[in-house]
């Protein structure tokens, strides 16, 4: 429970923060792949690594790919029925040949039906959901934080001692 | 101010997070170096879970030794404990040593050139009691039938011969437990049955007389009868009248008659019924004299029970492993498989399904090439190899053949001679065999309170063999026991007689024991001489008070239900005779008024509508 709050906070904090919206749509998006892949596999060691080289919200991508994964549970069945007519196609039997026979590529476990039907989703996920969470991001803080920020309940908030001594605890130690 | 910096902050920082190339290197050292550190560790442990999850009882491993360079692995100190005793082990391997191929290891494949197998160990005393696994259940559905069948089968191979052959001796009194049943008798509850359904039908019976026409209506019939004056059918006036009348009461007469018939066959046929549910009841008889013999454990002297009882839940134990490891062998060596539309696999969830893209020769998931035994110490000696260990049989197109061969004098276990063809390249076809000569020490044949059957002391040469094609097994187990010496002990003095006389004409026990079939329906054979010796000795001394037994039991029910029979048998009659005779009866009484009222009308009318008849021809000149 206090990891979920924990989680929630961070979102918060971060979506109200001036991090910049492709950032956090980036983080998004790469949960989703994070969310819809197998916790040991090549796929995701390489999106953890994005993480850590790109400028991609890590919070953001870890928030969403805890929720992606619950969603990835639910969607099992469809994952293997979209895994198993993708690899099970004849055009692109070769292909997979190649990769199954190479070094490292196994490591994906493409090969499984799961593992297939949830990475041709996420792939074709990816964009649409960058795209979706960057409007979200940009409307949020147009429509809900600036107008929070212009009430009245903020500016009397504001000029509490109580946030001002925040204010500055979080120019220090933020 | 502060946000104009922060903003070319931003701007100046691209893409790239140069600062996470530290992090990141911290990261995957990490990572390597707990891998290293605790993958030996892991891989015991996982060892552990695995081994004892297909034994079903606790596997140790004391240590699990890695080589990251040469990708090699040793396994040392394995105990594999024995479920059916918990302080030995079943085996213990001092050493499992193998090294991957980097080739493999690079595409995800396990694959070994060679392994060895050394220091094996049998029957050994623990340091601890093992720990037993509960067993699992779940599985395909054709695996839970088939678990389900030999469960089944275990039971039916239960029982206590020599126990219940000595309640017989000393003569159980049948009408005390007769009296224990008395209310699970399905001839008595058939009875209370037919009870209540002639009670219905008496209520049924009256309700319907009542419906039909009484002798107030039969009188007031005769009463209009009377009052026809059939003199008036010469007088062509009143004549039609008469006639009007005449018809309507004919009319009713005979509608009463047909109400009285159809109700008297309705009760002719409920009669018919409720005799024939009576007689039925002799049937549930024999029923009940069954399973009463069933619940005195009246025995059965016939050779296959005996032979069932003595060694069929071994053997039914035997060939459970068998379903066990039969199991293991198609999960982990899998067939090939038709990619058809029908055949449908069911996805476990977060599991899925693999596909595998190989090319002809390449390199299947999992490949031990050769598995070689080489063994030598103070208990005996073991040789022999596994070769082609695969989850992928079909596409290296060979199958896996086990040859194993030893003898640990030490133990008593000798000429121990194992070979086995796992061919799973298309369909299932394994053979397997294993032979061995062993001691046998206190081997329960049958126990109980009254009676010890057991040997003592024997040796046992042993031979199995398994052939297994899809889904139909033939399981043969030949077993030959020499030197036996029994222990006897029997309260009855009969019982003991008996048993000294089998043991000393049955020096050599051979049992021959076979299963085939497919696993949910298999067929049970099983032979033995002591089964022959024994079912010969007690039918010369038993056989006539088991039949005498059987008859008691049968009279005894017979006496309980005889009462009910003849009673219900009376009331039926007496109801059925008193209700027709009473519709009879009446049908007759309306029966009667009808003659009389034909033999009147012809007698007071007809000359004189003759007559006018006549008159009538004439004036119209015919």
């Amino acid at each position: 429970m206090t990891l979920i709050l924990k989680q929630l906070f961070a979102l918060l904090k971060v979506l109200n923060s001036d991090t910049g919206e492709n950032q956090i749509a980036a983080g998004v998006a790469c949960g989703l792949v994070l969310g819809f892949s197998p916790f040991l596999s090549l796929q995701t060691l390489l999106i953890i690594a994005v993480l850590f080289f790109f400028r991609v919200q890590i919070g953001m991508a870890l928030t969403s790919s805890f929720f992606f994964k619950m969603v990835a549970y639910l969607f099992d069945p469809v994952f293997d029925k979209i895994g198993t007519l993708v690899l099970e196609l004849k055009a692109l039997e070769g292909i997979f040949t190649t990769l199954y026979n190479l070094p490292i590529i196994p490591y994906t476990k493409f090969y499984n039906t799961i593992v297939m039907g949830a990475g041709v989703l996420s792939i074709l996920l990816f964009p649409v959901i960058f795209l979706v969470s960057k409007n979200i991001v940009v409307k949020y803080r147009v429509v809900i934080v600036e107008r929070f920020r212009e009430s009245k309940v903020w500016k009397v908030i504001k000029a509490t001692s109580l946030y001002k001594w925040y204010a500055k605890y979080e120019q220090y130690y933020g | 101010m502060d946000k104009v910096m922060e903003k070319k902050k931003r701007q100046k920082s691209g893409m790239i997070r140069k600062g996470a190339v530290v992090p990141f290197i911290v990261f995957v050292t990490v990572v390597v170096v707990f891998n290293i550190l605790l993958l030996d560790g892991l891989l015991k442990k996982s060892m552990e879970f695995l081994g004892s999850k297909i034994n079903g009882a606790e596997v140790n491993v004391a240590s699990v030794e890695t080589d990251f360079k040469k990708l090699s692995l040793q396994i040392k100190n394995i105990q594999v404990s024995n479920p059916e005793n918990l302080d030995f082990n079943r085996l213990s391997i001092d050493s499992i040593k193998f090294s991957l191929l980097w080739d493999g290891i690079l595409r995800a494949k396990f694959i070994v050139n060679e392994s060895l197998i050394s220091g094996i160990r049998v029957d050994q005393k623990r340091k601890n009691k093992a720990v037993l696994l509960k067993s699992e259940t779940a599985g395909e559905e054709a695996t839970q039938a088939a678990q389900k069948s030999l469960a089944v089968a275990k039971e039916e191979f239960q029982g206590n011969i020599f126990g219940d052959l000595s309640a017989v001796l000393s003569g159980v009194d049948s009408q005390s437990q007769l009296k224990v049943i008395e209310s699970d008798l399905q001839s008595k509850k058939k009875y209370n049955e037919i009870k209540s359904d002639i009670d219905k039908k008496e209520e049924e019976w009256k309700s319907l007389e009542k419906s039909l026409p009484q002798d107030e209506e039969i009188d007031s019939l005769k009463k209009r009868i009377s009052s026809i004056n059939f003199k008036d059918l010469g007088n062509i006036k009143k004549a039609g009248k008469v006639l009007k009348e005449i018809n309507e009461v004919k009319k009713q007469s005979k509608s009463y008659i047909d109400q009285y018939k159809k109700v008297s066959q309705k009760f002719k046929e409920d009669s018919e019924y409720l005799n024939k549910s009576i007689k039925e009841v002799d049937s549930l008889v024999e029923e009940d004299v069954s399973s009463l013999e069933k619940r005195m454990n009246i025995p059965s002297l016939d050779t296959k029970n005996i032979a069932q009882i003595l060694f069929g839940k071994e053997f039914a134990s035997k060939v459970e492993e068998g379903l066990r490891y039969f199991n293991m062998a198609k999960e982990y060596l899998p067939p090939k498989k038709e990619k058809t539309k029908e055949n449908t696999v069911i996805v476990k969830r977060r599991i899925g399904r693999n596909y595998q893209f190989g090319r002809a020769q390449s390199y299947p998931a999992f490949w031990i090439k050769k598995m070689k035994i080489d063994s030598e110490n103070e208990q005996g000696k073991m040789q022999g190899e596994i070769l082609d260990l695969t989850s992928d049989q079909a596409r290296l197109n060979k199958v896996t053949l086990i040859k194993i061969e030893g003898d640990f004098p030490q133990k008593g276990l000798k000429d121990i001679k194992i070979n086995g063809v796992i061919d799973h390249r298309s369909t299932i076809e394994d053979k397997l065999s294993a032979s061995f000569k062993s001691p046998v020490e206190n081997k329960k044949l049958s126990q109980s309170d009254s009676v010890t059957f057991n040997v003592r002391q024997a040796s046992s040469q042993v031979n199995l063999t398994a052939l297994i094609k899809e889904n139909d097994i033939e399981f043969d187990m030949k077993n030959v026991f020499t030197d036996v010496d029994y222990e006897i002990e029997a309260k009855s003095s009969t019982m003991k007689e008996v048993l000294t006389s089998v043991a000393q004409e049955t020096p050599r026990i051979t049992v021959d024991a076979t299963a085939k079939g497919p696993w949910q329906d298999l067929k049970w054979k099983i032979n033995t001489n002591l089964a022959r010796s024994i079912s010969e000795g007690l039918k010369r001394h038993v056989q006539g008070k088991i039949n005498g037994m059987k008859k008691k039991l049968r009279e005894s029910i017979y006496s309980k239900i005889a009462e009910d029979k003849e009673s219900l048998k009376k009331r039926v009659t007496a109801l059925s005779s008193e209700n027709i005779e009473k519709l009879k009866g009446k049908s007759s009484k309306v029966d009667n008024l009808l003659t009389d009222m034909s033999k009147k009308q012809s007698e007071g009318g007809k000359p004189k509508v003759d007559k006018v008849f006549d008159s009538l021809k004439k004036k119209f000149k015919f």
